[in-house]
C-alpha cells in the first residue's frame, strides 16, 4: 500500500471522528441543534481542501504536522461547543484564519532561510512585544485574572506575550546561528552575551506581568536553543543555576509566585479559595475514569476558566483518561515532526528556528498539563491548538506554517 | 440500563477507538518514511529528469549524447567545483545553477555576463525548465529529459 492511500485513509479517519462528536453534541439537544452539524461539516471541508492545497504546491513538505494539529483543532471546538456554543463559533473562526496564515506562509513566502539576517528587527519586536501587556496594564489599570498580559484595542483583545514568544525564537535563531565554539571563555561569552540580556529581559517582563507559564515556556526554549546551538553542557547547567537564583528571588519578593507554590505543594489545604480551581480540575478529571462519562455528562460550569486554562480537564471528563492520552501522544507526534525537520535541513537558522518552536508546542503542553495535574505549580496559559483563544490559536499555525516552510525546502 | 447510557458507552468507546487508530495509522507512514529513508529520500513522484549534451560547442572537456542525472543540484561555470565544467571563454565562472523542487526543475542565472538562453530566448534571473526544453549556456547546448521508468 503506498503512503498517499494511508495518509488519505488517516484524513478519513479525522472526518469520521470530526463528525462523529459532532453527531453526538447535536444529539444532546432535542430538537436536535443543526448548528453542530453544520460546524462539524464545516471543519471537515476545511481540512479536506486545506490538505489538498498543501499536497498539490508541495508533495515533499510533511504532511503530519498538518494532520495532527488539525485533530487538535477538531477536539478543541468539539470541547468548546459543548462548554459554550457562542465561543464555538469565534473559534472555529479563529481556526479557519489560522489555518489561512498557515497555508500562506507555507505557499507564498520565499525560503525560511532568507529570514535569517534580520536579527535586528526580531530584537526591536521582541523588546516592543514582552513589556506591552505590563505597560497597558499599568497605565491602564487593568488587569485580566490576575495578570496584566492583555492589550485591548477597542473591541479587540490579544496576548502580546503569544506573539513576543515567535519573535524571541525568530532573534534566538539568527543571533545563535553565528555561534562558533572558539575555546575561550571570554570570545564566547561576547558572543552569547545579547541573547542572554534579551531572554533575561524578556523572563523579568514576564514574572512582572505574573504571566509565569510564559517564563516557563521562554526559559524552556531558550535553554535548548543554546544546547543545539553550542553543544555544550555547561552552559545549560550555568542557567540551570541561575534559573535556581532567579526562582528563589521570584518566591522571595512576589507574593503571587509564593501562592502559587504553596497551592502546588498542597492544594486540599486551600481547597475553598485559591485551590478551588485545582481541586475542581481533578475532582473533574477523577469522575471521568478511564471511558469518561460522555459527552454533555461533565460538570464544566464548575471549573474556572474550563475553556483556555482548564480545557484538559473537560477533556479528560467527558471523553476519558484514554483519550487524553491519545491527545498527549498526538501533541508528541506533533513534536517528533518538528524536531525531525531539523534533521533533514542543512541550514543553521533554519534547524535553531526549528527546534525553538518545537520546544515551544511540547513546552507549552508539558506546562499546562503539568499543572493541571498539579505536578508541577499551576501557570496559566493556553493547551495549544485545543483552548480558546485567538492569539494563541494564531501564533501556533504562524509556528506550524514555518514548520512546515522548512520541511518543504529541502 | 437505558438507552442514553448505552449510546454513551458506545461513542466513547468509538472515539477513543478512531483517535488510536489514527495513532496507528500515523505511526505506520512514519515508520515506511524511517525504512526507505535516509536523510535524502528520492522525491515521491515516479520521474526521473537529467541533462543531456546536445551540442559541445567549443568545450573539448565535453561529449555529445553525455547525460548527467539530476539530482539535486547541478552547477554549471568555468570554476573548479562545478558539477559541469566548461572550458569556453563566454562561460562566467560560476553561471548557472539547475535545482530540482518539489517536482520542478528551476534554473538560475548566477549573475553571468553572457547570459543563459531557454529555447533561443534569454532569460531574467530564473525558469521553470520542462521536459524537452533546450538551453544554451556560452556556446554548449543542453536539453532536458525525463524518463518515466522507475
Amino acid at each position: 500500500m503506498n503512503k498517499l492511500k494511508l495518509e488519505k485513509r488517516v484524513l478519513k479517519l479525522i472526518y469520521l471522528l470530526c463528525i462523529l462528536i459532532f453527531t453526538n453534541l447535536a444529539l444532546l439537544e432535542k430538537p436536535l441543534n443543526k448548528n453542530a452539524i453544520f460546524i462539524g461539516l464545516g471543519l471537515c471541508l476545511i481540512i479536506g481542501f486545506s490538505h489538498y492545497l498543501i499536497r498539490r504546491f508541495y508533495p515533499n513538505g510533511d504532511k503530519f504536522l498538518f494532520i495532527f494539529s488539525s485533530i487538535l483543532a477538531v477536539v478543541g471546538v468539539a470541547v468548546l461547543f459543548r462548554i459554550d456554543q457562542s465561543m464555538a463559533i469565534k473559534q472555529l473562526l479563529w481556526v479557519i484564519l489560522g489555518i489561512a496564515a498557515y497555508i500562506v506562509i507555507s505557499v507564498a513566502l520565499p525560503n525560511m532561510s532568507k529570514f535569517a539576517d534580520y536579527k535586528y528587527i526580531y530584537m526591536i519586536i521582541t523588546l516592543i512585544f514582552m513589556p506591552m501587556g505590563l505597560l497597558y496594564g499599568l497605565i491602564f489599570n487593568v488587569e485580566t485574572n490576575g495578570a496584566m498580559n492583555w492589550v485591548y484595542f477597542g473591541p479587540f483583545g490579544f496576548q502580546p506575550s503569544e506573539f513576543g514568544k515567535i519573535s524571541l525564537i525568530l532573534y534566538l535563531a539568527s543571533s545563535l546561528k553565528d555561534y562558533e565554539s572558539k575555546n575561550n571563555i571570554k570570545e564566547d561569552f561576547k558572543q552569547l552575551i545579547i541573547p542572554a540580556l534579551i531572554v533575561m529581559y524578556s523572563l523579568v517582563c514576564m514574572v512582572l506581568q505574573t504571566d509565569l507559564g510564559s517564563t516557563l515556556i521562554f526559559f524552556g526554549i531558550s535553554v535548548t536553543m543554546l544546547y543545539i546551538a553550542t553543544s555544550k553542557k555547561k552552559y545549560v547547567f550555568t542557567c540551570l543555576g541561575l534559573s535556581v537564583v532567579g526562582a528563589i528571588g521570584a518566591y522571595g519578593v512576589f507574593s503571587h509566585v509564593k501562592r502559587r507554590v504553596m497551592v502546588w505543594l498542597d492544594p486540599w489545604k486551600y481547597a475553598s479559595d485559591e485551590g478551588y480551581q485545582i481541586v475542581q480540575g481533578l475532582y473533574a478529571i477523577a469522575s471521568g475514569g478511564l471511558f469518561g462519562v460522555g459527552l454533555g455528562n461533565g460538570y464544566p460550569d464548575l471549573i474556572f476558566a474550563s475553556e483556555s486554562d482548564f480545557i484538559f480537564a473537560v477533556i479528560c471528563e467527558e471523553f476519558g483518561v484514554i483519550f487524553a492520552v491519545g491527545i498527549m501522544i498526538i501533541y508528541f507526534l506533533l513534536f517528533y515532526r518538528g524536531i525531525r525537520i531539523a534533521f533533514v535541513t542543512s541550514d543553521k537558522f533554519s534547524q535553531l528556528l526549528v527546534v525553538g518552536l518545537s520546544t515551544m508546542i511540547a513546552c507549552q503542553t508539558l506546562v499546562i498539563v503539568g499543572g493541571i495535574f498539579t505536578v508541577i505549580p499551576l501557570t496559566g496559559i493556553t493547551l495549544p491548538l485545543v483552548s480558546y483563544g485567538g492569539s494563541s490559536m494564531l501564533s501556533m499555525f504562524f509556528a506550524l506554517g514555518m514548520l512546515q516552510k522548512v520541511s518543504e525546502e529541502n | 440500563m437505558d438507552f442514553s447510557k448505552i449510546i454513551r458507552l458506545i461513542s466513547g468507546i468509538a472515539f477513543i477507538g478512531i483517535l488510536y487508530f489514527i495513532i496507528f495509522y500515523a505511526l505506520k507512514i512514519m515508520y515506511k518514511d524511517v525504512k526507505s529513508g535516509g536523510r535524502k529520500r528520492p522525491s515521491s513522484s515516479k520521474r526521473s529528469y537529467g541533462i543531456e549534451v546536445v551540442s559541445v560547442g567549443e568545450n573539448s572537456n565535453l561529449e555529445e549524447g553525455s547525460i548527467l542525472l539530476l539530482r539535486d543540484v547541478i552547477t554549471i561555470g568555468r570554476k573548479e567545483g562545478n558539477t559541469i565544467r566548461l572550458s569556453d571563454q563566454y562561460v562566467s565562472g560560476n553561471h548557472a545553477e539547475i535545482k530540482l523542487k518539489n517536482n520542478e526543475i528551476i534554473i538560475r542565472d548566477l549573475q553571468s555576463t553572457n547570459g543563459i538562453f531557454v529555447n533561443d530566448v534569454k532569460i531574467k534571473d530564473y525558469f521553470k525548465l520542462r521536459a524537452n526544453d533546450k538551453f544554451r549556456i556560452g556556446s554548449a547546448i543542453f536539453k532536458v529529459i525525463r524518463s518515466d521508468k522507475n
